[in-house]
């Protein structure tokens, strides 16, 4: 796809050559004017008018040059692009930096950085494996498994294994059916019995795929007894995904699926933003955006994840909103049934991503707080120390530097299922099972005790906590508060002290200005915290960082103070 | 020349430019009576950066060098294709790799240091060889996709050449060229040209003037592409 011959290649990359080393002499021009000097840096020589655009927030005019670099540089920032040609060329369209600030961050485009940014405070990234069970999906068809003869009919591995002898699909050939409506099976040399498919056409599409016909049953239950919505029904081969394959989720709808998640954030930080809802609210609402994918995955798919453990939709199935699985931009407030549910930090996509309270409270820690844990030392003494063997992380040497500040804070999310979003809600998870502690004598142990209560003790340590629930271990009274209060306590806590605000304020500051503020710039920069604790607006912070000198001022390294004259008015015509 | 030199030559130049950067990051002029600098680069949005914690007085202040301006920045990845797609009025980094048409920055964004919040967390926004090298791959295709959409009248969207009525499109008048080559300093990198005797115009002017006469058979296409070479793989078009 060259632009016409090699002839022009070379005379474009030799010529270029020589404009490179233009550009970079004058570019390196600019960076030497930049050096700090004893002697005021040179004015701008006065512009006549037609030059100015914009005044600054003092009144003062700015020179054309300057108004465009604080244009370019407010588009990069705030919509992630530059600005369009006529906006370049007509500033005058804003003759006041405050419009043009106004002009900028009203914008549609301007969520771009509010995405941007709320997605580098919480990480909303999930993986296929972690909201569905590979096992028991339609991610990939037979020629995945069996090569290119295998066909594009699509199979659950858990099927495969139950019911046909093997990880295998059923056969390329439409499936048949005796006269008594029992399904054929064919005897393969490979001893596996093969199945043919049918066509279904699925939740997530218009168009009809090929799935093998064990899959496309939508049985209420399993031999057994056992519920087809459950995974222990679904994992049995004997269910079938459903109606629509509505229990089954493809690797297309997987994929849309993990982009609902990722959006569900997006619609958190759009809400909490604009100034109509107070900014802490994106952390402790109770209530959360839905579209039809995840009204799909709460209302089929969530019962059938249990590892990580989601096995139960957060909103109950009667409030969850009627949404089609591809209507993916329609976005509901659907309120959880936990009060313990805290806003964007008890979501489906954060508990998945930092998976146990410890992690989760890390990162609120160092991204809401801006209190990082960093260990004074770094070195830890040898696990062979009698110190070393203590199990409780905030007596630990070497441990509780960090863990006497962290277990506290982890105690908010100890209602959450590690490895998991499950509420641990205090009926089905009391306190204390004493089947559980039971379970230490070496007698009957169930899976709920075995994941979620303490049923061992390998050191006397442990010996107290038996039958407790692991989040409750070594816990103190004023931590066990915090479990019963759920997240929503910190961050309240947070607010009311300022420490979230300031927080924010600081960082937003590090974005837009691109460094830490000095010590001059510091005040300002907790006057806007202040500002934002008692005022709540998220967009008036912005507004107050964006018109910050600091931002303001351009950077001379980049831009010198003799690299830029002020163009004369017949430069502004258009060509 | 062989072809590899300049681009070897373009490599080693913003080496020495991003050196510069990185040692000049602090160097700003005496605008206030307070200088200080933090001792600690930043790394973005991510807290108190890097564990620094910033004292009730502010930052130490270990040199004289005054930072009250904003630090300049490199364009993340997804600046820089949307960059590209504003100003070219489209166009977009696209190969055939065998599998069909592929966006080769969302391909190399992993390459590249995009945050995927599970394998990388933060993308580092410092000058890199790496991002140079693909900018300037993808320059050479998007410079020919520019020229070519720009030059057929039913796909131009008059976003590398204006045309005054009456003007061809190729028109290779100087006073049309330098118009032009103003306007795209202004797009690029919101530079304002002096009225005459620019030396960023006068520089472009000249690789235009070269092109186009030793072009064998459209000089204002290929003139125009190489123009846009030079814009695309200049290093202030990554900064701002």
């Amino acid at each position: 796809m060259c632009l016409k011959s090699d002839s022009f290649h070379r005379t474009a990359l030799n010529t270029l050559c020589g404009v490179f080393l233009a550009t970079q002499v004058l570019f390196v021009s600019s960076l030497a004017s930049a050096q700090p000097s004893a002697q005021p840096p040179a004015q701008p020589p006065a512009h006549p008018s037609t030059t100015e655009a914009l005044t600054d927030a003092q009144g003062q005019p700015r020179s054309l040059a300057e108004a465009r670099r604080l244009l370019r540089r407010l588009s990069f920032d705030v919509w992630g692009a530059p600005p369009s040609e006529e906006a370049m060329m007509s500033l005058s369209a804003w003759p006041t930096e405050e419009e043009a600030l106004e002009g900028v961050l009203t914008d549609e485009r301007a969520q771009a950085w509010l995405v941007d940014f709320h997605e580098n405070l919480l990480w909303p990234a999930l993986e296929i494996g972690d909201i569905i069970n590979p096992a028991a999906s339609l991610l990939l068809p037979a020629t995945f498994y069996e090569g290119p003869l295998g066909g594009q009919q699509l199979f659950t591995l858990f099927t495969g294994l139950t019911r046909r002898g093997g990880l295998v699909p059923c056969l390329d050939e439409p499936a048949t059916w005796d006269e008594e409506g029992a399904l054929h099976f064919e005897r393969l040399p490979d001893g596996t019995l093969r199945e043919g498919y049918v066509w279904v056409t699925p939740y997530w599409s218009e168009e009809p795929v090929k799935v093998c016909a064990l899959e496309a049953q939508a049985q209420e239950e399993a031999p057994g007894g056992v519920s087809c919505e459950r995974f222990e029904g679904l994992s049995s081969g004997y269910c079938g995904c459903g109606a629509a394959l509505e229990r089954c989720a493809s690797i297309e709808s997987a994929l849309t699926l993990l982009a609902s998640f990722r959006s569900q954030l997006t619609q958190f930080a759009l809400e909490h933003s604009t100034g109509e809802r107070p900014y802490s609210e994106l952390y402790t609402r109770r209530d959360e955006p839905i579209n039809g994918p995840i009204a799909h995955y709460y209302r089929h798919l969530a019962s059938a994840a249990v590892d990580p453990v989601v096995l139960q939709s957060p909103v109950q199935p009667d409030v969850l909103p009627a949404l089609d699985f591809k209507d993916n931009t329609t976005w509901v407030w659907a309120e959880r049934e936990a009060t313990l549910h805290s806003g964007a930090l008890t979501t489906l996509p954060f508990l998945l991503r930092f998976q146990t309270a410890r992690a989760r409270a890390h990162r609120v820690s160092q991204t809401l707080l801006c209190e990082p844990f960093v260990a004074a030392s770094g070195v830890l003494p040898s696990p062979e120390d009698e110190c070393s063997q203590e199990p409780n992380l905030r007596a630990r040497c070497g441990c509780a530097e960090c863990h006497a500040r962290l277990e506290p804070l982890a105690a908010h999310w100890a209602r959450f299922a590690d490895a998991g979003a499950l509420y641990l809600n205090p009926t089905d998870f009391p306190s204390y099972q004493a089947e559980c502690a039971a379970c230490a004598d070496g007698g009957f142990c169930s899976d709920v005790c075995r994941r979620f209560y303490v049923s061992e003790a390998p050191t006397p340590a442990y010996e107290n906590f038996l039958g407790v629930l692991k989040a409750y271990e070594f816990r103190s009274r004023e931590e066990l508060s915090k479990v019963e209060a759920g997240p929503r306590a910190l961050i309240e806590q947070a607010v009311a002290s300022g420490r979230l605000p300031q927080c924010i304020a600081q960082q937003l500051f590090e974005r837009f200005v691109g460094r830490l503020p000095t010590s001059d710039e510091l005040p300002r920069v907790r006057a806007y915290g202040h500002s934002f604790t008692e005022h709540g607006d998220f967009s008036e912070l912005v507004r107050d960082v964006l018109r910050d000198e600091a931002y303001q001022h351009e950077s001379a390294a980049l831009w010198g103070p003799t690299s830029q004259q002020p163009p004369s008015a017949h430069q502004e015509e258009q060509p | 020349m062989s072809l590899k030199q300049p681009t070897l030559f373009q490599h080693l130049s913003f080496l020495i430019l991003v050196a510069l950067l990185t040692l000049m990051g602090g160097c700003e002029p005496a605008r206030r009576t307070s200088l200080t600098t933090p001792n600690t680069p930043t790394a973005g949005a991510q807290g108190p950066v890097g564990g620094v914690e910033v004292n009730e007085g502010g930052v130490e202040a270990p040199s004289p060098l005054t930072l009250s301006a904003r630090a300049p920045r490199r364009l993340s990845v997804a600046q820089l294709a949307r960059s590209i797609e504003v100003l070219t009025g489209g166009v977009r980094w696209v190969e055939d790799l065998g599998q069909g048409p592929v966006d080769m920055l969302t391909l190399l964004a992993p390459t590249l240091g995009v945050a995927d919040f599970r394998n990388i967390t933060h993308e580092s926004l410092e000058p890199s060889l790496l991002m140079s090298k693909f900018v300037q791959d993808g320059a050479q295709r998007v410079c020919a996709a520019w020229v070519r959409q720009e030059r057929e009248p039913a796909t131009r969207t008059g976003s590398l050449v204006k045309s005054p009525e009456g003007t061809p499109w190729g028109s290779l008048e100087p006073e049309h060229v330098r118009a032009n080559l103003s306007r795209l300093l202004v797009r690029f990198f919101a530079y304002s040209p002096q009225p005459s005797d620019d030396p960023r115009v006068e520089a472009l002017y000249e690789l235009f003037s070269m092109v186009a006469e030793s072009a064998p058979s459209e000089p204002a296409a290929d003139a125009w592409g190489a123009v846009c070479l030079a814009l695309m793989t200049d290093p202030e078009f990554l900064m701002y």
